[in-house]
């Protein structure tokens, strides 16, 4: 048989002169090292552009059998072109509900308008009948829950999720439900309520300590919400009964928050990183547009900048600090945005139809709306754009160690259409790859590769 | 006899959660949305009113209405007990 490198692997150098591999096709089953002693072997087979393997040495059978190496004659991109469509086509329906698109908070960065208001009775009645005839021929279902704040609109999700429960279990269809909320109205009872009906997977924020956090996501009238949100947190800490809860807590790192980022990171290990419900998700703040933006867009840190300081505080050194995402990082496809999944839309509070959640203002991100009847009365020219891949992939692209996970679909919108620029935004997460595969190590087992 | 209740009931037996107001006029084709799904609510009425419904019932328009489809039920039930009297 004869072998080639795979264009897809990344090799990390660790501080005791160990080498840390993934092949980023395979995802993290292509985990493994290779000690400093066996670089000098690992370096002589791999410098030929063809391997020449007949059996026999272990080592080279474990690279081919982890996606290191590949057969010479393999066509990597076609490979990575079938688990793009196998991942947005997937057979999940997958929707971004928003039951309200008002919102009790105004933060500096938000790039909402809050002008529709909570679903009416009919809407609601409308989006389920569209979920009980899709869920015949797409048999799972997940519900994210968005807004504005969605806690505004609890009757509509609590309706929306019952009768959901109740159409995925005739149908013996899967049903996931999630939330994105600012937390403020998260009191245990709530929380209680919401986890009877399947929602148990939450993102909420924290910008920070206390000042930090006030300053960049106050109410609507100026008002506080730190403490409120820390108390509900803890509290749903402090019942462990909960045990199928996730929750990602997130801070949006710009110039307010950035010099305390160290001492944020120690407090949020000191209250939630002996509980594994709980991880820590560290977020550039971008600029997407709005109202809110203007005046604090001089706030806003390049990518680098904050990935530079993650490492010095030393966020990558410390396997207490629950990580959001650091694993699936390394998943092929895993920065797929769900605006080209095939089944995946955005259901605004007046029933309109988008891809994206963040670009509403864009027609190409406008595909119709979700009739009385519950039929998906959209464009679906437009709509096969945000999925189909249609443009050859550039050659820059194609060389990327990291093509596998994001197969250039990480933004659509900038990708598809010809109004961003489109360049890569995820080079920062590229950049930082070798310190998530050394946090990884303290945490996983890497298998020793030996050439025996 | 309730004709609607039977609609109704056919459409829940069916599996189908209905969202609609069920003493309201709805529409049947909200539910049933396709040709299988249509026969499957065809059969599930004629085995509750125990008579094989005529050909013209076999039309995905009259589904329109829960109120008018039952009407038409009851009119054709009617029409085949006057038959079974008159004979």
């Amino acid at each position: 048989m004869m072998l080639k490198k795979s264009m897809y692997n990344y090799i990390h150098k660790t501080d005791a002169g160990d080498m840390l591999l993934c092949n980023f096709v395979k995802g993290s089953e292509s985990f493994c090292k290779i000690l400093k002693e066996d670089i000098p072997v690992f370096n002589a087979i791999t410098d030929k552009d063809v391997i020449a393997f007949e059996g026999g040495n272990q080592g080279i059978q474990m690279l081919h059998n982890k996606g290191i190496l590949v057969k010479s004659d393999e066509d990597e991109m076609q490979k990575i072109k079938a688990l793009y469509y196998e991942d947005v086509m997937n057979d999940w329906l997958s929707l971004i509900i928003m039951p309200t698109e008002k919102c009790n908070f105004r933060c500096k960065y938000c790039y909402e308008t809050y002008e529709k208001g909570i679903m009416t009775n009919a809407q609601q009645n409308a989006l389920l009948k569209f979920i009980q005839k899709q869920i015949r021929s797409i048999p799972k279902l997940n519900l994210s829950w968005f807004g504005g704040e969605p806690l505004l609109a609890l009757d509509v999700i609590e309706h929306i999720m019952e009768k959901s429960i109740k159409i995925c279990d005739e149908r013996k269809a899967a049903l996931n439900s999630n939330m994105t909320t600012n937390g403020y109205f998260l009191n245990i009872s709530t929380f209680d309520r919401l986890y009877n009906l399947k929602v148990r997977s939450y993102q909420i924020t924290l910008d920070g300590l206390k000042e930090q956090h006030n300053k960049q996501r106050p109410l609507v009238n100026g008002g506080e919400t730190y403490d409120r949100i820390l108390k509900n947190l803890i509290a749903i800490r402090d019942h462990k009964e909960y045990r199928f809860a996730h929750l990602t807590i997130r801070i949006n790192i710009t110039q307010e928050n950035f010099d305390k980022l160290d001492e944020f990171v120690e407090f949020y290990k000191k209250i939630f990183a002996d509980d594994q419900r709980f991880d820590i998700r560290f977020a550039i703040t971008g600029d997407y547009g709005g109202n809110s933006i203007e005046g604090f867009r001089k706030k806003l840190l390049r990518g680098d900048q904050i990935a530079e300081k993650l490492k010095k505080i030393g966020i990558f050194n410390d396997i207490q600090l629950n990580i959001a995402d650091a694993l699936l990082n390394f998943q092929p496809m895993n920065k797929v945005c769900y605006a080209a999944l095939k089944h995946g839309y955005t259901i605004g509070s007046d029933l309109t139809v988008y891809r994206c959640s963040i670009h509403f203002d864009k027609p190409q991100n406008i595909l119709g709306k979700i009739d009385d009847g519950g039929n998906l009365d959209i464009d679906t020219y437009l709509d096969n754009k945000w999925w189909l891949k249609e443009d050859s992939i550039p050659e820059n692209c194609q060389k990327c160690f990291y093509l596998p996970c994001c197969f250039r679909a990480q933004c659509p919108i900038r990708m598809n259409f010809n109004i961003f620029e489109r360049t890569c935004n995820i080079q920062n997460v590229k950049n930082s790859i070798g310190d998530y595969l050394n946090y990884l190590a303290k945490q996983l087992e890497f298998p020793k590769i030996q050439f025996v | 006899m309730d004709y609607l209740s039977i609609v109704v009931n056919v459409i829940e037996e069916m599996g189908l959660i209905i969202l609609d107001s069920k003493e309201d006029d709805f529409n049947i084709q909200d539910y049933i949305i396709d040709s299988m799904q249509f026969i499957d609510f065809i059969v599930r009425i004629e085995n509750k009113i125990d008579r094989q419904l005529s050909d013209d019932f076999l039309d995905y328009e009259l589904l329109r209405s829960s109120k008018s489809f039952a009407l038409k039920i009851s009119d054709y039930m009617s029409t085949i007990l006057d038959n079974v009297q008159s004979t």
